[in-house]
């Protein structure tokens, strides 16, 4: 079963997330309200994928993906965030984000973003 | 106010709430300029946002459009809509609205704006005053309930 | 405590004691027997919330500060600030005046919290008026909430930040 990791400040899309993830057979192994957090808990459980928002209190999604990608370049992270216009999605790739999901999302968005990565 | 500041509001509106909640929502002609308070309907969610232009927008919601929302989404039912997870989803609902208009707002112009978080106010008979902003609003319609939509620039839009 | 959140606490508090005494000449003083509560109280509360002057926060750190306070309260304080006699303000007044207490307090802490990771933008100010209404700022991650009291009046101070 595949690990992943949500970085998200709202606890509605960790909670609405973690249900799509569970109800797909992926198993959520950490829960992570800022992007400082994330990179701490991406050390220490390793997760197969990274589920990152964007605007987040303490460390934003992008400064903590750059993070995550410099120390493990095979790192694998979906930016899922409210805002997606063409400057933030470019920023993402130049980072090395694997894919940008722009909420809301459903299952299928989902499942068929992790599927195509992991 | 520039239709073209306003009109992806309502169109985010729609097309957000749809996909999140299969509730479809009709305007009620164009946007107005806003005379006077807004008297809620009773859940509204206000988030502010900056770039090259600084703005609000505020969601105005009757209780059974918002209940019906929040339901959908989170596949639950709430007793009150002051439990915690009821009012943070309607402040997620405006920050999902706000970010999908401002990122069609950002590609068609180079404005670089940006949402702060939102707040969400719940109340009987509660109104709204914004001093010194000229705002406009939209009213749109459901079978479930209505809804407003108001969206004020600074400067009226004037960078 | 570290020192800019410390800053920070002291801010808002001085900013409310700053503005009450030179807009209104109310000398407040902070209730330290004030648990705080983070909605307000049922309609058998001894001081429901009935007007709330907010503002959203832009900044590094974004949030919000709300000030709380029963529309009797509200009339005296706005009728103080304008001269106008309480008993003549009309609606628009007592909002517009609300509004305008809650900027010049957020203004003032603004200053005050200039060097500091604290500091942030103003927003235009607005009023939420209605019997025991509620407000929930979403990412809030600390909550000052202090409550104000002169012998003639009070009020509830509430800052959401994202720390």
């Amino acid at each position: 079963m595949k690990r992943i990791l949500i970085v998200d400040d709202s606890p509605i899309i960790h909670n609405l997330l973690r249900k799509v993830l569970e109800r797909n057979d992926y198993e959520v192994c950490g829960d992570a309200k800022n992007g400082k957090e994330g990179v701490e808990l991406y050390e220490e459980l390793k997760p197969d994928l990274v589920f990152m928002d964007i605007t987040m209190p303490v460390m934003e999604g992008i400064d903590a993906a750059k993070i995550i990608k410099e120390k493990d370049p095979n790192a694998k992270i979906i930016m899922l965030s409210a805002m997606g216009d063409e400057a933030i999605m470019n920023e993402a790739k130049s980072i090395g984000v694997d894919i940008f999901l722009k909420k809301p999302f459903d299952d299928y968005k989902i499942v068929s973003a992790i599927a195509k990565i992991v | 106010m520039n239709p073209t500041l306003t009109k992806p509001f309502m169109e985010s509106a729609q097309n957000m709430i749809y996909q999140m909640a299969a509730v479809q929502l009709d305007a009620e002609g164009d946007f107005q300029e806003q005379q006077g308070d807004i008297s809620s309907y009773g859940v509204t969610a206000l988030i502010t946002f900056a770039g090259a232009l600084k703005g609000r927008l505020l969601i105005d919601l009757e209780p059974t459009l918002a209940s019906e929302i929040v339901e959908k989404v989170m596949g639950e039912s709430f007793e009150s809509m002051k439990d915690p997870t009821f009012m943070g989803m309607i402040g997620e609902l405006s920050n999902i609205v706000g970010g999908d208009a401002l990122t069609n707002l950002n590609n068609q112009q180079p404005l670089n704006l940006r949402l702060a978080s939102p707040a969400v106010f719940l109340g009987k008979d509660m109104i709204i005053s914004i001093p010194k902003i000229k705002s406009s609003t939209i009213n749109m319609k459901s079978d479930v309930g209505n809804m407003r939509i108001n969206v004020a620039f600074e400067k009226g839009g004037q960078a | 405590m570290n020192d800019q959140l410390e800053t920070y606490n002291k801010a808002f508090s001085m900013a409310v004691n700053d503005v009450m005494s030179t807009m209104t000449g109310f000398e407040m003083e902070e209730d330290i027997n004030y648990k705080g509560k983070l909605c307000c109280g049922s309609d058998a509360d001894p001081q429901p919330c009935e007007i709330s002057g907010a503002m959203i926060l832009m900044g590094k750190n974004t949030g919000m500060a709300t000030i709380t306070m029963t529309r009797q309260t509200a009339a005296m304080i706005v009728s103080y600030m304008t001269g106008i006699p309480y008993y003549e303000l009309e609606d628009n007044d007592l909002y517009d005046g609300i509004a305008e207490l809650m900027n010049l307090i957020a203004g003032r802490a603004k200053a005050l919290l200039r060097e500091t990771d604290y500091y942030f933008e103003i927003t235009p100010p607005f009023t939420i008026i209605g019997k025991n209404h509620q407000v929930v700022h979403k990412k809030q991650t600390h909550l000052l909430q202090k409550r104000f009291i002169t012998s003639d009046l009070s009020f509830i101070l509430r800052v959401f930040h994202v720390k």
